[in-house]
């Protein structure tokens, strides 16, 4: 059946999105005596993304662009303020406000 | 037809009267009408419980001049209180409060999750990822083409 086929995807998709944030260290362990809990985020929040999912998606895009990557179609606008990435079609998709994604975004570009 | 023979006679009731009512006792007190005039102008000292020894009882005269002995005091009004309210300065500390609150990635509505994915995959540097991320949009795309001919 086709939604099956959709709920796999999505289910591979979201596996390998908390495998990835997992291995990021950003993952919050709540220890016990005799065991330890992992909180994982849920992933897909209808039709978002978790912050903390998109963050850490975010930091790995900036990471892995740069400016000179602009010409495929992404746009990156930088401030002091918030950083916009804009989509295919030119219009901002993303803004971020968090002055310490920022600071680091501009230190990889100088 | 028969007669009873009763035995029966009938008691007389006696009649209880009250001992307490007016109709009893005649108080056995008189009391004169010069009497009642000096009570009536405080001539007459009156008995009253001593506020520094209630078991007993002291006399107390009552002045007929002074009509009311409690003398309240006699207190100026104070001048309305002066407050100093702050002059309207910008909350510094409320707006960076409030810039706090502002989440720190903002995404546009216009966009859904997969459209993210589908833009932000190709730069993370995980082929295997990315084609997830096409798989499951593309199969969104399918599903919802079928669901627009249902």
């Amino acid at each position: 059946m086709p939604e099956d086929k959709e709920k796999s995807a999505l289910e591979k998709l979201e596996a390998k999105l908390i495998k990835m944030w997992k291995q990021s260290g950003q993952a919050s362990v709540i220890s016990g005596r005799h065991t330890e809990f992992v909180v994982e985020p849920k992933v897909f929040m209808g039709d978002k993304l978790h912050p903390d999912i998109l963050k850490f998606l975010v930091q790995g895009y900036l990471a892995n662009t740069s400016t000179q990557d602009s010409g495929a179609g992404n746009d990156i606008e930088i401030s002091p303020e918030k950083l916009v990435i804009k989509g295919p079609d030119g219009k901002k998709m993303i803004v971020v406000r968090d002055k310490e994604i920022i600071r680091q975004y501009i230190a990889s570009q100088s | 037809m028969g007669m009873l023979d009763a035995n029966v006679s009938a008691a007389p009731i006696s009649r209880v009267e009250s001992q307490r009512g007016a109709s009893g006792i005649q108080p056995n007190i008189s009391v004169s009408k010069d009497y009642i005039e000096d009570l009536i102008h405080n001539k007459i000292p009156q008995i009253t419980s001593s506020p520094q020894d209630p078991g007993r009882f002291a006399r107390r005269k009552l002045d007929p001049a002074s009509e009311n002995p409690v003398a309240q005091p006699q207190v100026a009004p104070s001048p309305p209180r002066r407050v100093d309210v702050p002059s309207q300065q910008p909350n510094l500390e409320a707006a960076e409060r409030t810039a706090a609150f502002q989440p720190p990635i903002v995404t546009s509505p216009k966009y859904s999750a997969l459209d993210l994915l589908l833009v932000l995959a190709p730069h993370l540097a995980d082929p295997e990822f990315e084609a997830q991320v096409v798989e499951a949009h593309n199969e969104q795309a399918i599903i919802a083409g079928e669901g627009n001919y249902a």
